[in-house]
């Protein structure tokens, strides 16, 4: 514990690692770099909070999903795979699943709801949303918006508020198999919006 | 049983799994699915990337959640000394006394017994296995199940779709078993899905045991899963 409780701290940042990739941060972490997971973190701990707290409405759960996310990345690092992602995609679709994965518990789901409608009751309007328009790119949120409505409602209702195609189908009173289309043709959509033509890479690599 | 869906109806699918809105028993469809088609593995991390463009840029972490992660990591473990010598995997051949050894291996180390052990003897010297070739891993009583998929090259893909969650700091670990000895093929974390490994060549069988987080140099109890590897 001695030896963990001199790191409680997140270290300065140094040049070494500010300068590294994120696939070489990863290589660091599976050699059981501290600094190196300090630096993943810094880099990427807001957007996975971030996801978790719009996705579950709650700070203390989200915390906790931010702290499993990284937890997981330093004891079994090779789960990330360089080839197939980047690392920052790879954080967000763990805190996503283990976000969703909490929802779908039993009870769960209703409170959420629950959590969702005192907010609204209270402040009077969305916070979550409100805060996400705030800090998400504008070029993402044109990007969401300027999608054929049917996609982007579900879209959103999956992913922003964790339920299934089968459910978004009932809510939205779409066949199934269109949700199903729609979400697929919703995300090509926005990764040809948001990607560079000429690299392949997301525009906020760029 | 329902019938097996289609290449496309599985494509279908990746949308939603990319942003975790299928069913449990789909998403496992899924996984075994893109585990074997190369398209679809970059089609769902394309889909995947798209999806995480929506999260929050900006936003700052929470405070004092680095000091619990830090607090939380394992501490590196001591040097691992796995199988030091690959010279000696290369067992020009191999008689069946070292067929029997291997299986011997087995169950002194695993404390599993080979099933079926007459059938694999004769089967096993030096065929390779067929590409593509479907691995069953089962516990006592099938209750808990996983599927390697052995690949043409020397990727091989672990679809771990019935596995009990385990409590925090213990991981599964999957281990090969060759005629030399037991060897670690990678510690699965706590929850896996769908995980590449090189099982490298002469593998006879494949075994999932519970393990601490960071993973174990030899296996400290029987495994959950097992499964010999057929040949062709």
């Amino acid at each position: 514990m001695i030896q963990t409780a001199a790191r409680a701290v997140l270290p300065p940042m140094t040049s070494e690692w500010a300068e590294t990739s994120d696939a070489g941060l990863a290589v660091a972490i599976g050699r059981y770099s501290h600094d190196a997971l300090a630096e993943a973190y810094r880099r990427h701990a807001g957007a996975v909070f971030g996801l978790a707290r719009r996705v579950l409405r709650d700070q203390g759960l989200a915390e906790e999903v931010t702290q499993e996310v990284f937890v997981r990345l330093w004891s079994t690092p090779d789960r990330f795979d360089p080839d197939r992602g980047s690392l920052r995609s790879w954080l967000l679709a763990q805190a996503h699943g283990r976000s969703i994965d909490r929802i779908r518990a039993d009870s769960s789901r209703r409170e959420r709801e629950q959590r969702v409608e005192r907010e609204t009751a209270t402040a009077g309007y969305d916070i979550e949303r409100e805060a996400w328009d705030l800090t998400v790119a504008a070029r993402v949120r044109d990007s969401l918006a300027g999608l054929p409505d049917g996609e982007r409602r579900a879209l959103e209702l999956a992913y922003f508020e964790g339920y299934t195609y089968r459910e978004v189908a009932e809510l939205l009173e779409t066949p199934e198999g269109t949700v199903k289309s729609r979400i697929r043709s919703a995300l090509k959509r926005l990764r040809a919006d948001l990607t560079d033509d000429e690299t392949g890479q997301p525009w906020h690599h760029l | 049983m329902a019938p097996p869906l289609t290449h496309d109806a599985l494509a279908e699918l990746l949308g939603a799994h990319a942003v975790d809105a299928l069913d449990p028993d789909e998403a496992a469809l899924v996984d075994a699915h893109v585990a074997s088609c190369p398209r679809c593995r970059t089609e769902l991390a394309e889909l995947r990337e798209a999806a995480s463009l929506l999260a929050f840029s900006g936003a700052p972490a929470p405070d004092g959640a680095w000091e619990r992660i830090a607090a939380a990591l394992d501490p590196p473990p001591p040097p691992v000394p796995l199988l030091t010598s690959r010279r000696r995997r290369r067992l020009l051949d191999r008689s069946t006394a070292v067929l029997l050894a291997a299986a011997a291996v087995l169950v002194a180390v695993l404390g599993v017994q080979v099933v079926r052990q007459d059938q694999r003897i004769d089967g096993l010297s030096g065929t390779p296995v067929a590409p593509g070739t479907t691995v069953h891993l089962a516990s006592v009583g099938a209750a808990h199940t996983a599927d390697a998929v052995l690949d043409a090259g020397h990727r091989a893909y672990l679809v771990a779709t019935r596995l009990p969650p385990l409590v925090d700091g213990r991981s599964y670990q999957l281990w090969g078993v060759y005629p030399d000895g037991t060897r670690s093929l990678g510690v699965l974390g706590p929850d896996p899905s769908v995980i590449p490994f090189e099982p490298g060549d002469n593998l006879l069988a494949l075994s999932i045991t519970v393990e601490r987080a960071t993973g174990a140099s030899a296996p400290s109890g029987a495994p959950l899963l097992h499964a010999v590897v057929e040949r062709t």
